[in-house]
């Protein structure tokens, strides 16, 4: 019984999407065979201006899915597996068959049921077609109004999610809509493909056309220039021949060199096959890929402590990984003509390479062992935060930027110094936390020695945080001088920042005082770490001043999930300490402030 | 006696001092910024950052704290007496020296900011010509004289007397004027309605109108202020009264001792030792999408019978006069392609403009020289053990 | 622990004075102050010799200038190869390539209508009309159900009539708005397709339904005279205010209209011989509608200058227990023209600026 509903419904959803995407009454094709590399590629290749900025489609294509689907595949009806430029081309040329592929992430099935949708065979978080949804979508639309007049953070989780899921079937249809026009359709919907670059002007602030925009300009007593109606007119012969893999086939390729060759006389072609390349080759997951087998030799060193092959290949292999890490960090530069971090998520990328970059100049020098297993961790740590940064924000992570942001001077210095200081900030906390969980376990318990040389290694990397955070919050004022008139306001973004350059000349001050040595120094520069990531992570989900990023609540766990780890460390160590001072005398440490008291004393009581 | 100062003088220039108002002020940083999310900026810089003392509430537990006026304060004098003075003097501490110094023209630069800087905006529509700028958050009572040749004169009740009149009161006399003002009330945000009858209590009504206070707003611009000002002549005893309203389109006028007067409640006007005129404003978005990509005003500067032609764009700013004009913002925000856009500019007069710039390369050299040579030596005797 | 203490005791200390010296006076009752400084400022624009009341100060009273866009004044005429009659009330938009004639209804921002025209028959009737359901969440209709709608003359042909209100998802670039209504001529034939496509809140398209039909009754083709919509009539010649409708005729009205939603409000035009009694009776009698006290002539004094029909003025503004009259008498030698708008008060308020720019721009037109 449930069945024979199941195959009506398809067939009621089938009829509503055929006219929900207007698709030709008579000739229903369906795409009869995978989409050849070839045709693959072309389509590819084709540049689309989007977020202000040139690209090739298969970046478009690739955070599109990722944003609609929560990765870089879908599954068709047919249980092929689309990767993002074939989804793309299915959802373009053929979108019966893109309404029947699983297109949409929804997390939480609740929302299902509130637009009233039954949720049968499905799992909690699970993947829905278009065809699915389309029943719900009136209720969708509506729920989705409504609840988009809620300011983001007072909307419960729910409430947020019908509100994403609404925006993304929304573009959906927006892309879907794409060649309506071919098909009778109003050309004033799907002008999301804006590939055609204008073609009497050089000027690059002019927005680019999408198909539909061009042929909204033919009328009566209108016509287009002789090259706007070729590629109007290939256009409308690539969709006749849809269903035609060849045809299609040769015509996507004779149509891309159109398109590349109208780029290219505006000199906007520069860097996009630069861009496909640097997407292809992935150099991020090659690196995470090494700093993952890194982290296995960090295990094998502990298993082995006096294998001289463990640490080798592991200072290699974390080596190799930093080297992809500014491989792909230099790559962005080049293709976006800016320095490397101007995004939070290039803070993420840069933060990575920094510290690992640090910890393994520390390891050549001292060879101590302890700086390389810590960049290992942090590499891997680090490119995960990247990943998971990416995934959560759904968003291109090469955008444009405003006005105030788009200069390069202070994006390369004052940015740059701000970043290496956050760098510098964890790493301290992470060798910081080396010491003090060492300290628990009793590493190193009969060679002070080396937990000394630990513990000023932490020194000297909060030293070297400092001149960077300083200079950094420092030349933040300086160029908000410049742009605004005023150089220090207490907004929450400078404030994070005064906070990390207070915390770091307060433990400097403390351990020159005598006040905090060793243990102290690293439960403060541990604890720092938390100090840091409130500055580089907290402030933004504050929602309030000039820094206001947006709001994401999966940072928010994240960030508390880390907040509580790192104090946990702070406290076992504290235990450590406790226990320290328990079992036996206290040895204080000289320095030179406490000697030049206890002379003074010496020479008073003489 | 001399063992007193001895001691408060070590008590100054201590590490552990360093160490406790440093917390403090990081402390109150982080305070202020998660009060933030709750109060305006303008609110929070007033009550953390520009305060001596303040009253912190934790749930319902009032914590009493120093402000940090009062931290930096003492942390500027342990920076001289502890960080300048009595510190060892050798190359070991050379660059942190250095460091200090450069971390007192912060802080003194800082001080000539706060104490002898004025800031505002001035706002033009294309072909509008202003010379003055006016202030964001501060108000003052203009009272004004039309004389013979003219020309205006001007006496200005400044904001620590509106502050004033919050709380209660105030009579204000000035030289040459036959008459006192007594502001009766004021109100930091409020908006003008009818009134069909005047109540017992509740606002002063003047002339079927009145102006009802609101909750002050967490955006310091949005709030309107307005007052209820007596023009009081003993001679006469002729009591006028007159409601002031911050967005009025007119101020209000009459006639005292033979001559036109007008009193107004505006933004503090701070003169301009030029006239700006904006000739042209142009926006440029990013191509296909909603993000402003540059935006420039080209104006017109005259002073002195000169005028010459600027370029006021981000991150360029005009500087003239000790002036400085930044292209801060435009609108209105709803625009529509082809309406009539109008320009902001940041004004600021702050003689300490470049000193935190200086401050930065000083201390940015102190802690290089310092550190620089401290790692030098370690990975030389690192060498050496290896 | 000793220096500790001593250190605490010292900050304490130094604090404590700090904050004494910080501290401000207590405040009294009073607080006097004493300006000695003045300055000359040279160019002040203030009008010493206005004495604008605080009404007018503050903006409660209406300035007395039209607030809404006249016509626009260029309808490119390379791109339109029709004429036609902007219905009152709404504003022309640069026609587009797509878009031949393009107003927004009624002044409002959210609506549109526009004029299309597509080679052949565009897909097809009913394919066009459940697109257009579709941009409204709707499920589609079948070809029967088209055959079955009304039609109306459009072009010198017949048109049908498609009326449809749901969730709008159809404009690229937008959020879905709910309770949004589409009212549309579609005119589908093998020579070529019209459509006359109004898209807005439900409200305002109903309220403009009228509007939208008699444009496109007065759509021709060049050469031929447009049918002419009226905004002119009673002698006078006027712009009609957002929301305004044509209201009951009556007699003794040379114009009469509902101002705003539903039938509440409402603003005729008199127009009496002479000076009809005086200025002060007819506002006595206003007065005495309301059940408030008459005034003597002093207070006509009072009252609030306009100028209307080139002529000067004044604004009466009286308040009742529920209701209120808000009017404009502009007396003259051989006639006198009020403008009356009554109703409760505070609808009456909202309709004030409108009713001043109605006022303003009332033109007497040459009687035929």
């Amino acid at each position: 019984m449930s069945t024979f509903i199941r195959q009506f419904c398809a067939l009621i959803a089938l009829v509503l999407v055929s006219a929900g995407l207007n698709a030709r009454p008579q000739a229903s094709e369906h795409r009869t065979q995978p989409w050849s590399e070839r045709t693959l590629e072309a389509f590819g290749e084709i540049p689309i201006q989007d977020g202000g900025r040139i690209k090739p489609l298969s970046t478009y294509a690739s955070f599109a899915l990722l944003r609609l689907n929560g990765k870089r595949s879908a599954e068709s009806s047919t249980g092929e597996v689309l990767d993002p430029v074939a989804w793309l081309l299915d959802v373009t040329f053929f979108p019966e068959d893109a309404a029947l592929s699983k297109s949409f992430l929804v997390s939480d099935s609740d929302a299902i049921i509130a637009i009233g949708l039954s949720t049968d065979g499905k799992k909690k978080r699970d993947r829905w077609t278009y065809a699915e949804l389309l029943p719900g979508m009136p209720r969708l639309f509506s729920l989705a109004h409504d609840y988009d007049a809620i300011e983001a953070k007072a909307r419960t989780s729910i409430q947020q999610q019908v509100v994403d899921l609404a925006s993304n079937v929304f573009s959906f249809m927006r892309l879907a809509r794409s060649f309506d026009w071919s098909r009778g359709g109003d050309p004033s919907d799907g002008h999301a493909l804006t590939v055609i670059a204008p073609a009497n002007t050089t000027n690059v602030d002019q927005p680019w056309f999408a198909p539909a925009n061009l042929v909204a300009g033919i009328g009566p007593n209108r016509s287009l220039e002789p090259a706007d109606a070729a590629v109007v007119a290939e256009f409308e012969t690539l969709i006749r021949l849809r269903a035609d893999a060849g045809a299609f086939e040769s015509t996507l390729i004779s149509l891309r060199d159109r398109l590349v060759a109208r780029a290219m006389a505006r000199g906007e072609y520069e860097h996009v096959e630069l861009e496909r390349a640097y997407y292809a080759f992935d150099p991020i997951r090659w690196s995470l890929a090494s700093f993952i087998a890194a982290f296995l030799g960090v295990s094998i060193m502990w298993l082995r402590p006096r294998s001289k092959l463990a640490w080798k290949s592991t200072l290699a292999l974390t080596s190799v990984g930093a080297l992809l890490l500014v491989t792909a960090i230099v790559l962005r530069c080049i293709i976006r003509e800016r320095p490397p971090v101007s995004t939070l998520y290039e803070t993420v990328l840069f933060v990575t390479a920094s510290c690992v970059l640090v910890a393994v100049f520390i390891e050549c020098v001292q060879r101590s062992r302890f700086a390389i297993q810590t960049a290992a961790v942090l590499g891997t740590v680090g490119l995960f935060v990247a990943n998971g940064y990416e995934t959560l924000d759904k968003q291109d992570t090469m955008p444009s930027l405003v006005a105030v942001l788009d200069t390069n001077f202070w994006l390369a210095t004052h940015v740059t110094a701000i970043t290496i200081g956050y760098s510098a900030g964890m790493l301290a906390a992470a060798l910081a936390s080396f010491y003090l969980l060492g300290k628990l376990i009793g590493w190193k318990r009969d060679e002070p020695e080396t937990r000394r040389k630990l513990a000023r290694t932490v020194y000297g990397v909060v030293c070297f945080a400092l001149i960077f955070s300083t200079v950094g919050t420092i030349l933040g004022g300086v160029w908000a001088n410049d742009s605004w008139g005023r150089f220090w306001g207490w907004d929450p973004k400078e404030n994070g920042a005064l906070l990390i350059v207070i915390s770091q000349i307060v433990m400097l001050h403390a351990r020159r005082g005598g006040y905090l040595r060793d243990d102290g120094l690293c439960m403060a520069a541990a604890f720092g770490g938390t100090i840091v990531a409130f500055s580089w992570w907290g402030v933004n989900l504050l929602g309030v001043g000039l820094h206001s990023y947006g709001f994401t609540s999966g940072i928010h766990s994240a960030l508390w999930t880390y907040y509580g780890i790192q104090w946990g460390v702070v406290g076992l160590g504290g235990v450590a300490w406790l226990r320290e001072r328990a079992t036996r005398k206290n040895v204080p440490v000289e320095t030179p402030v406490l000697e030049h008291r206890r002379a003074k004393k010496m020479r008073a009581a003489a | 006696m001399k063992r007193f100062a001895r001691c408060l003088l070590a008590v100054f220039s201590s590490l552990g001092t360093s160490c406790i108002l440093l917390v403090l002020l990081g402390l109150l940083t982080w305070l202020g910024t998660l009060e933030q999310t709750r109060t305006g900026l303008f609110e929070v810089q007033r009550k953390y950052f520009e305060s001596f003392f303040l009253v912190h509430r934790f749930g319902s537990i009032p914590i009493p704290l120093p402000g940090a006026n009062l931290v930096m304060c003492l942390l500027a004098v342990n920076l001289f007496v502890g960080g300048l003075v009595r510190i060892r003097k050798s190359w070991a501490t050379f660059g942190i020296i250095v460091a200090h110094v450069g971390i007192a023209m912060l802080l003194a630069s800082a001080l000539v900011k706060y104490e002898w800087s004025e800031d505002g905006h001035v706002t033009l529509y294309e072909g509008q010509r202003a010379d003055h700028f006016e202030s964001y958050f501060r108000w003052e009572i203009a009272l004004i004289r039309k004389e013979d040749d003219g020309k205006t004169r001007e006496w200005l009740v400044p904001h620590e007397r509106i502050e004033d009149a919050q709380r209660s009161r105030v009579r204000v006399s000035m030289t040459d004027v036959p008459f006192e003002l007594e502001i009766e009330s004021l109100a930091r945000n409020c908006r003008p309605e009818w009134a069909k009858d005047a109540g017992a209590h509740g606002p002063i009504v003047v002339d079927g109108v009145r102006l009802v206070s609101r909750a002050v707003d967490a955006r310091a611009e949005a709030n309107i202020a307005g007052a209820c000002v007596s023009v009081v002549d003993e001679r006469d005893g002729i009591r006028r009264r007159a409601l002031l309203w911050g967005a009025e389109a007119k101020p209000f006028t009459f006639f005292a001792a033979g001559k036109p007067w007008a009193l107004s409640l505006r933004k503090e006007r701070y003169e301009m030792p030029f006239a700006l005129q904006l000739a042209r404003f142009t926006k440029e978005d990013h191509p296909g999408i909603d993000m402003p990509k540059s935006f420039q005003s080209d104006v017109k500067v005259a002073s002195a019978g000169v005028e010459r032609d600027v370029k006021i764009s981000m991150n360029e700013p005009l500087r003239d006069g000790g002036l400085v004009l930044y292209q801060a913002s435009w609108g209105p925000s709803n625009a529509r392609p082809g309406d009539r856009l109008f320009s902001t500019f940041a004004v600021v007069r702050n003689p300490a403009d470049q000193w935190p710039l200086a401050a930065c390369l000083v201390i940015a050299a102190g802690l290089l020289f310092h550190f620089v040579r401290k790692l030098v030596r370690y990975v030389q005797l690192e060498a050496r053990a290896a | 622990m000793n220096e500790w203490m001593r250190h605490c005791a010292g900050l304490g200390i130094a604090g404590a004075s700090v904050f004494a010296f910080g501290c401000a006076n207590r405040s009294e009752n009073v607080v006097t102050s004493k300006i000695e400084t003045s300055r000359i400022v040279e160019n002040s624009k203030i009008d010493f010799s206005a004495q604008p009341s605080h009404a007018e100060r503050f903006g409660l009273v209406a300035s007395t200038r039209p607030t809404h866009d006249p016509h626009a004044p260029d309808a490119d005429d390379s791109k339109s190869q029709f004429t036609w009659n902007t219905p009152g009330g709404w504003s022309e938009l640069p026609s587009s390539s797509m878009r031949v004639a393009n107003f927004r209804p009624a002044g409002d921002e959210r609506a549109e209508c526009y004029l299309t025209m597509l080679a052949g028959e565009a897909g097809g009737l009913t394919a066009n009309i459940n697109r257009w359901r579709s941009q409204l969440s709707l499920g589609g209709v079948s070809a029967a159900d088209v055959e079955q709608l009304p039609r109306v003359d459009f072009f010198g042909r017949k048109a049908v009539v498609v009326e449809a209100t749901g969730t709008w998802t159809g404009m690229s670039g937008g959020d879905s708005k709910s309770a949004w209504a589409l009212l549309a001529l579609a005119l589908v034939e093998p020579g070529g397709s019209v459509f006359l496509k109004m898209t807005g809140p439900k409200n305002t398209v109903a309220s403009q339904r009228e509007a939208f039909l008699a444009l496109a009754a007065s759509f021709g083709a060049p050469g031929q005279p447009a049918a002419k919509v009226d905004d002119t009539a009673g002698g006078f010649a006027f712009e009609l205010p957002n929301a305004w409708r044509r209201g009951p005729p009556k007699n003794s009205r040379a114009l009469s209209f509902w101002a705003g939603e539903g039938e509440v409000v409402e603003c005729y035009v008199t127009v009496l011989g002479g000076t009809a009694g005086g200025e002060l009776a007819n506002v006595n009698r206003w007065r005495t509608q309301l059940g408030i006290a008459s005034v003597d002539e002093a207070a006509i004094g009072v009252l609030d200058p306009f100028t209307m029909l080139g002529r000067p003025a004044h604004v009466v503004e009286l308040v009742g227990e529920t209701s209120a009259i808000f009017g404009v008498t502009c007396m003259g030698e051989d006639k006198s023209v009020f403008v009356k708008m009554t109703g409760p008060v505070e609808l009456v308020r909202k309709q004030r600026s409108a009713m001043l720019a109605f006022a303003s721009s009332l033109k007497e037109t040459p009687t035929r």
